[in-house]
């Protein structure tokens, strides 16, 4: 029988690394800014953690299957102004959301399809894409804003449903079924699979295009929902406001432990990476730091998490040696 | 974490498909001037051509950096933060009324060293470019901030201004200066052991390596020289705009990919000239000046810039296929679409 102390380590160290960088940034900003750990700014850190996720987990899905999509900032806003765009023309806001949700799916559908049958490189395509559905966006609201004025859009972000922000159940909705998609079904094992090694799913007889379109369709459907949440944060449609989340969401699943090389993710990781990005930002504006101070910080953290993976991957395969 | 991979047969340097594919550049350029100078009489005019080399004269520095890092399978998304940190202490530098050449100079240095720093954390430490370029991006961009705090630097001295902004004759200055950097790319790229081995890196890593190419130092030189010519393209275009602030250099990484791309360098590495890449980032100003004159929004820009990168690297892609479809065996060619290499 072990001594318990040795069980105690044992169940701490299967705890994920990045949930000890969340604690401690936490601990350090209770102790640093007395705003940061009341209920209002929790509230806060879930209204601007909900889009992050959500797309994150999505981008998880990508580069699981070895690609990646870096088109979800710019469908982040496509969501919102297309969903601007349909309230202002006297759609009822849910069938706007839909619409919104349904625009990025289709431009996800195309990036899926171009990476799949032309072969070429996904981060060229999704590149292509980022420009293609901001452009778009910026055509939709001819360069400006549209503001959303409709009550009930706008209730999706700012209200509670038993006790907790909504943005906060959407988020755990979109991480439970991500999470079931890819530990629960065979497109999880596939997405693995195909991210591990495409010619060997291909010749295990796995629908290897047809996945690849899934994934990117997967992705893209989660920047739509993100940009109904960051919209109704907003109120307003515009073209720029998910700029750059793309690169928060890589960081977040890189951070979270998930390897660019595919065949490998976690979803607890990419939501505790999006964490850790969004207690960062929070906190570090709390004690008044420029965004683009706070970015900067982000982006050492980003390259320490991964210094620390490998570290931990090459201990890991020494010790199997 | 290597994942192995069958190499595409490929002739080194040029093959079929590489002919058909600069070719097909070329005929895409002659088309776009043809049409445009059917549908609008402004646009054959010789200040809109000279207008036209202008704008792509930047864009061209830029992109032939990027286009180093891209053949030694690399990214730098780091160019945006590179430049604007650069800038911004040349503008301070000229601002304090210190010689034109030192700031110049200085502005080239703090591109070399960001530079520096980016390949010795590819090399040294071994992240990937990706993670690395846009880590420094984000870092760079932070500390640009801090050092400039919101402030706007404008009025910038003569001698400075000429590079940018000043006409030898009736051309614009910077026109020279691209031709320049044009000339010694393809001296470098055609007629140094550097070039070959930037080519032999971007085929095969590791057949490099085991031959013998010291695979560190070459990558380490490629991210300088992107960090270099990163921070001279913030000069030009800050002599041209005649002012500065913490945001330039906003949108440079991804004119610089998207011209390259364009351009005709695979995104695989070990494939690409810097003709291409001159063809690439003129497609990208000629598309930009044809729509302004046929009365597009440039909020339009976007959408045709992109479109146009991802139809030229399927384009690319089929040409080199159907080139190479009597060599390569058929899942080695498949594999060259689908991986990506953890960038």
């Amino acid at each position: 029988m072990e001594k318990p102390s040795a069980r105690l380590i044992l169940w701490l160290s299967r705890i994920p690394s990045t949930f000890w960088i969340l604690f401690a940034l936490t601990v350090a900003f209770s102790l640093l800014a007395p705003q940061f750990p009341t209920r209002d700014n929790l509230d806060n850190i879930t209204r601007q953690g909900a889009v992050l996720t959500i797309t994150a987990v999505g981008m998880m899905v990508a580069i699981a299957s070895a690609g990646i999509d870096l088109s979800v900032g710019a469908l982040i806003g496509l969501s919102g102004t297309v969903i601007a765009f349909s309230i202002r023309s006297g759609v009822a806001w849910p069938v706007a959301a839909a619409v919104g949700i349904v625009a990025c799916g289709v431009c996800g559908l195309v990036s899926g399809l171009v990476v799949a049958k032309a072969r070429i490189y996904p981060f060229v395509v999704t590149f292509g894409m980022l420009y293609m559905s901001r452009s778009v966006s910026l055509g939709i609201t001819q360069g400006g804003s549209i503001h959303i004025s409709d009550e009930g859009f706008a209730a999706i972000a700012h209200n509670q449903f038993a006790g907790l922000p909504i943005p906060l159940w959407i988020t755990l909705a979109m991480i439970t079924l991500v999470a079931l998609l890819m530990r629960r079904t065979v497109f999880g094992r596939y997405v693995f699979a195909i991210g591990n090694d495409a010619t060997g799913a291909e010749w295990m007889g796995i629908k290897v295009d047809l996945h690849k379109v899934l994934v990117y369709l997967l992705s893209s459907l989660m920047a739509g929902v993100a940009g109904v949440v960051l919209a109704s944060r907003v109120v307003t449609g515009n073209a720029l406001v998910g700029q750059g989340t793309e690169f928060d969401a890589i960081a977040a699943v890189v951070i979270g432990g998930t390897a660019l090389t595919g065949g490998s993710g976690s979803v607890l990781g990419t939501v505790l990476g999006a964490l850790v990005i969004t207690v960062l930002r929070n906190g570090l504006s709390l004690l008044g730091l420029a965004s683009e101070v706070s970015s900067a910080i982000t982006g050492v953290t980003l390259m320490l998490a991964v210094i620390l993976a490998q570290a931990v991957y090459r201990g890991g395969t020494r010790a199997n040696h | 974490m290597q994942t192995t991979r069958p190499i595409p047969a490929r002739k080194v340097p040029r093959s079929r498909g590489e002919i058909l594919a600069s070719l097909s550049r070329v005929l895409v350029l002659l088309v776009m001037v043809v049409t445009m100078a059917c549908l609008s009489p402004a646009f054959l005019t010789t200040g809109n051509m000279l207008n036209v080399l202008r704008q792509a004269a930047p864009i061209f520095v830029l992109a032939a950096g990027q286009m180093l890092v891209i053949l030694a399978r690399g990214i730098d998304l780091s160019m945006d933060s590179v430049a604007a940190l650069s800038g911004v202490v040349v503008a301070t530098m000229l601002e304090q009324e210190m010689p034109v050449a030192a700031a110049m100079v200085t502005g080239l240095a703090i591109g070399a060293v960001l530079g520096l720093l980016n390949g010795l954390v590819v090399t040294k430490i071994k992240l990937p470019p990706f993670v690395t370029t846009f880590g420094t991006l984000l870092l760079f961009k932070g500390l640009t901030v801090l050092y400039i705090d919101g402030k706007v630097i404008w009025g910038f001295p003569e001698a400075f201004r000429f590079f940018g902004a000043g006409r030898i004759g009736a051309v614009p200055a910077v026109i020279f200066v691209a031709l320049a950097i044009f000339a010694c790319f393809h001296v470098l790229l055609r007629y140094t052991t550097f070039g070959r081995k930037l080519y032999a890196i971007g085929a095969n890593p590791e057949a490099s390596r085991v031959s013998g190419i010291k695979i560190d130092r070459l990558l380490v030189a490629v991210y300088v020289i992107s960090g270099v010519l990163a921070a001279f393209a913030c000069e030009l275009y800050i002599s041209r705009l005649n002012s500065a602030k913490s945001d330039i250099g906003e949108g440079f990484s991804m004119d610089a990919i998207a011209a390259t791309l364009i351009g005709g360098t695979s995104f695989e590495g070990g494939i690409g000239t810097i003709e291409g890449t001159l063809t690439g980032a003129l497609i990208i100003i000629l598309l930009r000046n044809a729509m302004n004159l046929l009365g597009i929004s440039p909020l339009w820009h976007g959408f045709v810039t992109g479109a146009v990168m991802v139809l030229a690297v399927i384009g690319d892609g089929l040409l080199r296929r159907a080139a190479t479809r009597h060599i390569a065996e058929p899942h080695a060619v498949r594999e060259a679409g689908g991986a990506t290499e953890g960038r």
